[in-house]
C-alpha cells in the first residue's frame, strides 16, 4: 500500500459546505476538486462523500437540483442554503480557532 | 425545527423518487470514473471494475445513504410488513398463535436475527439514546465495522495521502 491512510474526523462537512458556497456542483465533480484543490493530499469516497451529502441536504444545509450538463446528463447539483452558510460561518470559526491553538503549541520547543 | 420536520416528511412521502435518484447519481457516478479511466488507457472493462472498486461496495453505500436520508427505518417497516404479510397468507393460523405468543420478541430474546430486529436496529439510528432499544444496539454489523455511529453523524472519510496517488 504506497498512502499511508488518517481518517480526519469532523471535517468532511466542512469541506463540503466550503466548495459547495464557492461553486454549486455534483458530488463526482466534487470529489474531484477536493483532490485537485489540496494537490491530491485529501481524497473523499463516495462510501463517505455521498451520505453526507444527504444527510446535509435532509438537515437544510444544501439543496439538491436536478439540471443537464454540459454534455447533456442529467445531474443532481448541490448549493448551500442560508442555514448551511451560517453553519459553516460556524464550522470555520472553531476550526480556525483549534488550528490557531494548536500552531501555538506546536511552536513551543 | 418545522424545517427540518418538513424535510424528514418530505423524505418519507417522497421515499421512491429518492430512492430512483439515488441510483442513478451513484450510477453516473461510476460512469464518469469509468470514462476517466479510460481516458488513461484502461480498456472498457478494466476501467469499469477499477471503477468499481475505487467506488466501493454499491449496497452498502446506499444503506448508508438510506441512514443519512433518515428513510432507513420506513424501509425496514415496510420490508416487515411484507414479510409477515407474506407469512400470513402462507400459514395464517401459525401466523395469528406466534403473534399471541410475541414471536418476533421471543425471536430477539434469544438473540436471533430476522427483519424484525433489522427494524429495530434502524428505529434506533433515528431515536434519542433514552429511547433506544438495547436489543437493537449493534444490530448492524456493517455500520459497526466502518466505524460509522449509531446516529450515522460520524464525518470520517476523509483521507489524508502521505504520497501521491498516480491512479485515483
Amino acid at each position: 500500500m504506497n498512502q499511508s491512510q488518517q481518517f480526519l474526523a469532523g471535517t468532511l462537512e466542512l469541506i463540503v459546505l466550503q466548495l459547495l458556497q464557492a461553486e454549486p456542483t455534483n458530488g463526482y465533480d466534487l470529489t474531484l476538486r477536493i483532490q485537485a484543490i489540496s494537490n491530491d493530499v485529501l481524497s473523499v469516497n463516495a462510501g463517505s462523500l455521498y451520505p453526507a451529502l444527504y444527510r446535509l441536504e435532509q438537515r437544510g444545509l444544501l439543496r439538491a437540483r436536478w439540471s443537464l450538463s454540459g454534455t447533456g446528463r442529467r445531474t443532481k447539483v448541490y448549493s448551500v442554503t442560508a442555514a448551511g452558510r451560517r453553519q459553516l460561518a460556524e464550522q470555520r470559526a472553531g476550526w480556525e480557532q483549534f488550528a490557531g491553538a494548536l500552531g501555538a503549541i506546536l511552536k513551543v520547543t | 425545527m418545522i424545517d427540518r420536520a418538513w424535510l424528514g416528511l418530505r423524505s418519507a412521502l417522497l421515499r421512491r423518487r429518492l430512492e430512483r435518484e439515488m441510483q442513478e447519481e451513484m450510477q453516473q457516478h461510476l460512469e464518469r470514473s469509468t470514462e476517466r479511466l479510460m481516458a488513461r488507457g484502461l480498456s472498457p472493462r478494466a476501467a469499469r471494475r477499477a471503477a468499481e472498486r475505487e467506488f466501493g461496495n454499491v449496497a452498502w453505500l446506499q444503506d448508508q445513504a438510506r441512514d443519512a436520508r433518515g428513510t432507513a427505518w420506513l424501509d425496514a417497516v415496510i420490508g416487515d410488513v411484507r414479510f409477515a404479510l407474506r407469512h400470513f397468507r402462507r400459514r395464517p393460523v401459525t401466523f395469528a398463535l406466534r403473534g399471541l405468543r410475541g414471536g418476533v420478541g421471543t425471536r430477539q430474546a434469544r438473540g436471533g436475527s430476522g427483519p424484525g430486529d433489522h427494524a429495530v436496529g434502524r428505529v434506533n439510528g433515528v431515536l434519542p439514546g433514552s429511547l433506544q432499544s438495547p436489543a437493537g444496539a449493534g444490530a448492524n454489523p456493517v455500520d459497526a465495522a466502518a466505524g460509522v455511529s449509531a446516529r450515522g453523524r460520524s464525518c470520517a472519510g476523509v483521507v489524508m495521502n502521505e504520497k501521491r496517488s498516480s491512479f485515483v
